[in-house]
């Protein structure tokens, strides 16, 4: 047998099978295949996490913010009370809202973690103070600005930092599955770095920023 | 052969129709699903607009919104606090009727429809709880916004906390008659503003 009689052979055989059962079959193919294509294009998005900067603004989602220096200090009053087995870190952000709508201060404490401050993972900032008043910063209005600042707390056993590991985490805006309304979820790193710091002064009393 | 092809067109063709009337069925759905009012219409929430100075009636009780005032800085009982915008303060006498009612939701909306919701250390309001039915409770609210918010804005208050909770039912809508000059005025104003705290009875006149 030939090749050409045996593709002869083909033909005829798939001509003999009925439309109502060759065509669905064909769907069947043609969508598999728009899928698989999908599944192929390489995605860019979430999973990818930037490069941070000191000075270089960060979209998280809800907040856009800057991380503009750190300091270490021996304490910050009435945040950190400082003594010989504690030490204060701080990050000095810019911050503003990308909505609409008021948000709360522990979204943008929950949006920046230090890492390597203790032996676990990465630690939510615990107080986020505005440098203008003191005030303690519980909610974000639309339109406004805000410099603050970011505080931890570190063990004096711990070696002082020389820098600061950050990561930032975003949140995509979206309806609840629970409820249906708009909310900030889904929790993502979104950019990571070091941001050197500020050695210790012996003014840190006078100057806290 | 010939005879075999002939007779197997015409499934094919009912096929097809049937297929052809689907789509038309499914089309004309969508259309007519268009014109339908949406969900969120449906459950949207009763917007009583007011002024200030007039007293509003709603389904709960009575508001009356008194004159703003504001400044950069506010006194209030949590503390001292300042803004890079303006905080704008607004009296409101809130008389509830047929049972004990707070007014747990209070926000500043714009003229561009951004919400500047009160309620925190940094934007007060105190109800003190709930108000007794006939007794007029003074309170006050405290919001800090950009200042190129100020010209227009209006003060909105419901009883429930969560907005997605005022479908449905009244909800008071104040013009505060708030214009570019006030903006202006207070955003170089760094004399602070008061925050009262609240109290039941009429308030003393002015």
């Amino acid at each position: 047998m030939t090749a050409s009689s045996g593709a002869r052979r083909v033909v005829r055989t798939l001509r003999e099978i009925p439309f109502l059962v060759w065509g669905p079959l064909l769907l069947a193919v043609v969508l598999a295949a728009g899928v698989a294509a999908g599944e192929l294009v390489p995605r860019v998005g979430p999973g990818r996490i930037a490069e941070l900067e000191a000075g270089v603004e960060v979209d998280t989602g809800p907040f856009l913010l800057t991380v503009e220096r750190a300091r270490v200090l021996d304490e910050l009053p009435g945040v950190a009370e400082g003594d010989d087995t504690a030490r204060a870190l701080a990050l000095v952000v810019t911050v503003s809202l990308t909505s609409d709508r008021t948000l709360s201060g522990a979204m943008l404490a929950d949006s920046v973690a230090l890492r390597g401050i203790d032996d676990d993972g990465p630690v939510p900032a615990p107080n986020v103070v505005v440098l203008a008043d003191g005030s303690h910063l519980d909610a974000l209005q639309p339109g406004l600005e805000y410099e603050v600042a970011m505080v931890w707390e570190q063990s004096a056993e711990h070696p002082e930092p020389v820098e600061l590991d950050v990561e930032v985490t975003g949140r995509t805006l979206r309806d609840s599955a629970i409820d249906g309304a708009a909310q900030w979820l889904d929790r993502t790193p979104v950019a990571a770095g070091t941001v050197p710091v500020t050695p210790m002064d012996s003014q840190a009393g006078a100057d806290n920023r | 052969m010939r005879h075999r092809r002939r007779a197997g067109w015409r499934p094919i063709m009912g096929t097809v129709s049937v297929g052809a009337l689907l789509v038309v069925a499914l089309a004309l759905g969508q259309a007519v699903e268009r014109f339908l009012p949406s969900r969120d219409d449906t459950l949207r929430p009763f917007e009583r607009a007011g002024v200030v100075g007039e007293p509003l009636s709603l389904r709960y009780g009575t508001i009356e919104v008194g004159q703003p005032d504001g400044s950069t800085v506010l006194h209030a009982p949590g503390g001292v606090y300042s803004t890079t915008g303006v905080y704008v303060v607004v009296p409101i006498t809130f008389t509830a009727k047929g049972e004990p009612q707070p007014l747990a939701y209070v926000a500043i909306r714009d003229a561009e429809g951004r919400v500047y919701r009160a309620g925190s250390r940094r934007n007060p309001w105190s109800m003190l709880g709930a108000a007794q039915p006939g007794i007029p409770r003074q309170a006050q609210i405290a919001v800090e916004l950009p200042v190129d918010a100020v010209a227009g804005a209006q003060v909105v208050l419901a009883p429930r906390p969560n907005d997605m909770d005022h479908r449905r039912d009244d909800v008071a809508v104040v013009d505060l008659g708030l214009t570019a000059t006030d903006a202006q005025e207070w955003a170089t104003d760094d004399d602070g503003v008061t925050l009262e705290p609240a109290y039941d009875g009429e308030r003393p006149p002015s």
